[in-house]
């Protein structure tokens, strides 16, 4: 209970370029708690996708880990074998990715992907195991279930494709669930329902929950605490309630400035564009210097460290922090 | 009141797909304004777009009119919509798809001049060019070589190019990151009222609706279940599925508490209407009316309902 | 905008050895094709023989430093004829792929475009051209048409028109329903210039590649009517006269009549199909 359930320290990546290899994550430190529910957030190109793919060690074959450690349980998964991995993968971590009818195999049919799961993960025999592949599609929320598991993944909506893996997540029972976007492509209406059916699970399965979003407003309902991410660098780490009151890095002052919310109107004028350059990844320290209003001389030599501002609050800035001598 | 500028007149379209139709716009009617912001909401399916490409020649309509002008377009041979297209135009939703992958930047901007006979000087491509906050250099540039918000910019350049008066926008900002979201509905606003264009914004986000839009229109299977001023549609809706529209959108502040209203089930198909209400299967508060045609309740300035429980809030305007 | 993942691990074309190391096979069939090329402008020039002019005393003389490629059985010089050959061939194939790939591709597009009765009155046409081998029809043309280099050309263009009306096609068919072939609309363009102008430029791409393709193939069928006596006839230098001349020593042991340009098309076909495949990488990598 003391230990985090998943560690990710110092983790750095980085891919071969034209001119020379380039790093895209910076020293990426994250943790999460058992039975809880954080967020990863971040606009295109902040990495976060990268790094849960690199916790699963799903990265391209390109990929080249820099340095840093992924501590899952006592282990360092990045020093696992391949075959070590497999293992744990549905087992103990399961991820969801952005597009559903992608990950799922479309020439089998959805009830009997998740039988297959419950088969694998559970050791049911085959009949047994449709059986509860079946109840499990009435759990999350399919109607007709039984006509629903002879259907193909393309003969699924978007909704009812995502369903059917949180089906197959329940089958499996992971310790660690990485949810990528998603509920991108969704229909607002059908989002909310996918939301439910997730935290719904989570409640009842004590899973602990990885959300990559790059949407506040779900990280608002959905997750306790919250990282935040800009060019492969971690910006700031907080409790939900801390950043959305007292935010502390610029960008994520930046950030909340920017978004829309439906509720209330905000002032269009006043605000500057945030988005990395090409050139953003190839700054040797804090890589949101080139747009932050506050930058000092020493953001552009090495990156802060994360200090603690709150009981759970940590930022990565010089605003907060000492620059080391 | 001015004369509108755009009337749409019990659109229908209909699409055959073999032996099946798609019933995709069922009985649209509405009208813009000079100089208004109107949005055109739904989530997929809902026949936004097909409304859209109807307005623009781009699809012929299988029942109704548009006007335009208060010419009925549908009535003029080719050359002549031709003719009248400089004064409407769209900006597509998919800035990668919209423009062609073979030409510069110049020349998808000249086009249109060229095609109208409006072409003049460079300067007018400079001009735009300067107006959408691009660099005058990516005039050169391929589609390849932008990112995606400039993409998103050169379409809106050529949109605005022939100065038309009517200007439909298919999702501006959906593909384009939060932050960049912003940059461009205040470029749109800024255009909008330095030119007087009409706007008709079609989109499934309704944050970014409720910054831009004067009206909004809320679209469902094909049909308009509610329309109104963007403040009273938002802060206070009657139809049940704007309701639950609305309801749905997670707000990012943690102080905020929804109740949520969750719709039952799954959007039906679009072959096979059934008479009545388009939410009957789904809506917690369905009754035996919603199952006949149900009429528009108007609740004065312009806000009109299709849903019977804003029968009551008729009856409390009156009074 | 892309993301970490999405950027290409290595860059197009930068310097010239990266791009040769990169393409191998494309580079050899291009360098191939410039040699032949080099061959049929300067090797008129470099040769003291002319190619019908013979020698009745050196008939059949093997290769020797006077002969480079030694005689045939009139005396004239094999290297010669092979050279003059290359001038034709090239110049009947890229009259074939050009004219090939212009009928058709236009054909396609219009046919893709407008779709309609007009559509399925040119595929079926198409179909039942399909359901010829290519030579064969050239054959069956030649035939009726008579013996020149002009009716050649045109049998076996007509021969290949079919390929390049499927390809474009079904581009056009795809680039029909991306969104910049509506915005060519919404802005005022007529119907036909939407086709040709924006459309069709952008459905030329797999026709490219068979164009070179067909390139290679032409060479292969011009060779095979001369052989069987269709299309180009003796004396004139043809590779394929040229083997069928040769052939009748397959068996004597004078080799070099017929295994030079014999080899020459081998290796003219080897290189347009090597060209074929690398446009296809090359167009392949551009449209991501």
């Amino acid at each position: 209970m003391d230990q985090p359930l998943l560690q990710v320290k110092e983790l750095s990546l980085s891919f071969p370029r034209q001119t020379g290899r380039q790093r895209i994550l910076d020293r990426v430190s994250l943790e999460v708690r058992a039975h809880e529910v954080v967020g990863l957030v971040g606009e295109s190109g902040s990495g976060k996708t990268l790094t849960s793919l690199a916790i699963i060690r799903l990265l391209p074959r390109s990929a080249q880990i820099d340095g840093g450690t992924v501590w899952f349980d006592g282990q360092d998964l990045l020093s696992l074998s391949e075959g070590r991995v497999r293992g744990m993968r549905g087992a103990q971590i399961a991820m969801i990715f952005q597009s559903p009818r992608a990950s799922l195999n479309p020439l089998m049919r959805a009830g009997d992907q998740v039988a297959r799961a419950l088969k694998q993960h559970r050791g049911l025999g085959r009949k047994e195991a449709y059986r509860q592949a079946i109840e499990l599609l009435q759990h999350v929320g399919i109607s007709d279930a039984e006509a629903r598991a002879r259907a193909y993944p393309h003969q699924l909506s978007g909704g009812m494709a995502q369903r059917v893996l949180v089906a197959m997540m329940l089958a499996c029972r992971p310790r660690l669930l990485i949810a990528d976007e998603p509920t991108t492509g969704l229909d607002v209406t059908i989002q909310a329902q996918i939301f439910e059916l997730i935290k719904e699970v989570q409640t009842e399965t004590g899973a602990t929950l990885l959300l990559i979003t790059h949407d506040l407003g779900v990280v608002s309902e959905m997750c306790q605490r919250v990282a935040i991410m800009y060019a492969g660098q971690i910006m700031e780490v907080a409790s939900v309630q801390a950043l959305f009151s007292e935010p502390r890095h610029p960008y994520t002052e930046m950030l909340l400035g920017s978004v829309m919310r439906v509720d209330r109107p905000v002032d269009l004028e006043g605000t500057q564009p945030l988005t990395p350059s090409q050139t953003t990844y190839q700054t040797a320290g804090c890589r949101f210097a080139t747009r932050c209003p506050y930058v000092m001389p020493a953001c552009w030599i090495t990156p802060p460290s994360a200090t603690q501002v709150g009981p759970d609050h940590s930022v990565n800035c010089y605003r907060y922090s000492e620059p080391a001598a | 009141m001015s004369e509108p500028l755009l009337q749409v007149e019990g659109l229908h379209k209909h699409f055959r797909e073999g032996p099946n139709t798609i019933h995709a716009v069922n009985g649209v009617s509405f009208e813009l304004y000079p100089g208004e912001s109107v949005g055109l909401v739904g989530e997929s399916g809902c026949g936004k777009t097909t409304t859209a490409r109807c307005i623009l020649g781009l699809e012929r309509p299988t029942r109704g009119r548009i006007l335009f002008r208060g010419e009925d377009l549908g009535a003029l041979t080719p050359a002549q919509l031709r003719a009248r297209r400089r004064h409407f135009q769209m900006v597509f939703q998919d800035p990668h798809e919209s423009l062609n992958p073979r030409f510069t930047v110049r020349r998808m901007l000249r086009e249109p001049l060229m095609l109208h006979g409006l072409f003049r000087a460079e300067e007018q491509l400079t001009q735009t060019v300067d107006r959408v906050n691009l660099e005058r250099s990516l005039l050169h540039r391929f589609q390849h070589q932008l990112s995606g918000g400039q993409k998103q910019r050169v379409g809106v350049a050529r949109a605005i190019m022939t100065s038309p008066q009517l200007v439909v926008l298919d999702e501006p900002t959906s593909s384009l990151d939060m932050s960049l979201r912003i940059h461009v509905l205040a470029l749109l606003r800024r255009l909008q009222h330095e030119s007087n264009m009409t706007y008709l914004f079609i989109s499934h986000d309704l944050s970014t609706v409720r910054h831009l839009c004067d009206r909004v229109l809320v679209m469902y299977l094909g049909q308009v279940v509610e329309m109104g001023r963007t403040e009273e549609v938002f802060d206070a809706p009657r139809h049940v599925y704007t309701q639950a529209l609305l309801s749905a959108i997670p707000i990012p502040d943690p102080n905020v508490h929804r109740n949520r209203i969750l719709l039952e089930g799954e959007t039906p198909s679009l072959r096979e209407l059934k008479p009545g209400c388009g939410l009957q299967d789904r809506c917690p508060f369905v009754a035996e009316e919603c199952r006949l045609p149900v009429p528009d309740y108007d609740l004065g300035g312009g806000h009109l309902v299709a849903c019977r429980l804003a029968k009551e809030a008729v009856t409390d305007e009156r009074n | 905008m892309t993301t970490a993942l999405q950027q290409p691990a290595v860059a197009p074309l930068s310097g010239f050895w990266p791009f040769v190391r990169a393409r191998p096979s494309f580079v050899l069939g291009a360098a191939i094709v410039l040699l032949y090329l080099i061959m049929a402008t300067l090797g008129p020039l470099l040769t003291p023989f002319e190619p019908t002019q013979t020698d009745p005393q050196a008939t059949y003389e093997a290769p020797s430093r006077e002969w480079l490629f030694g005689t045939d059985k009139f005396g004239r010089d094999v290297l010669t004829r092979v050279i003059y050959a290359t001038r034709l061939d090239l110049a009947i194939s890229a009259s074939v792929a050009l004219s090939a790939f212009l009928l058709g591709s236009l054909i396609g597009g219009l046919s893709g475009y407008y779709g309609g009765w007009v559509d399925d009155v040119i595929m079926r046409v198409v179909d039942v051209m399909f359901s010829f081998p290519a030579f064969i029809l050239a054959m069956a043309i030649t035939g009726v048409l008579g013996d020149t280099v002009r009716n050649v050309i045109i049998a076996i263009a007509v021969a290949y028109v079919p390929y390049f009306v499927r390809l474009t096609r079904s581009e056009m068919l795809r680039v029909r329903t991306l969104q910049y072939s509506d915005a060519a609309v919404s802005i005022g363009n007529p119907p036909w210039r939407v086709m040709l102008v924006h459309l069709l430029p952008n459905a030329l791409a797999p026709s490219l590649v068979q164009m070179a393709l067909v390139f290679g193939w032409a060479i292969l069928d011009t060779a095979g009517l001369a052989f069987l006596g269709l299309g180009i006839t003796p004396p004139t230098a043809e590779w394929g006269v040229l083997v069928s001349e040769g052939a009748q020593r397959i068996i004597t042991g004078e080799w070099w009549v017929w295994l030079f340009p014999g080899a020459a098309i081998v290796l003219a076909a080897f290189a347009f199909s090597l060209i074929g495949d690398g446009l296809r990488d090359l167009i392949a990598f551009e449209e991501r």
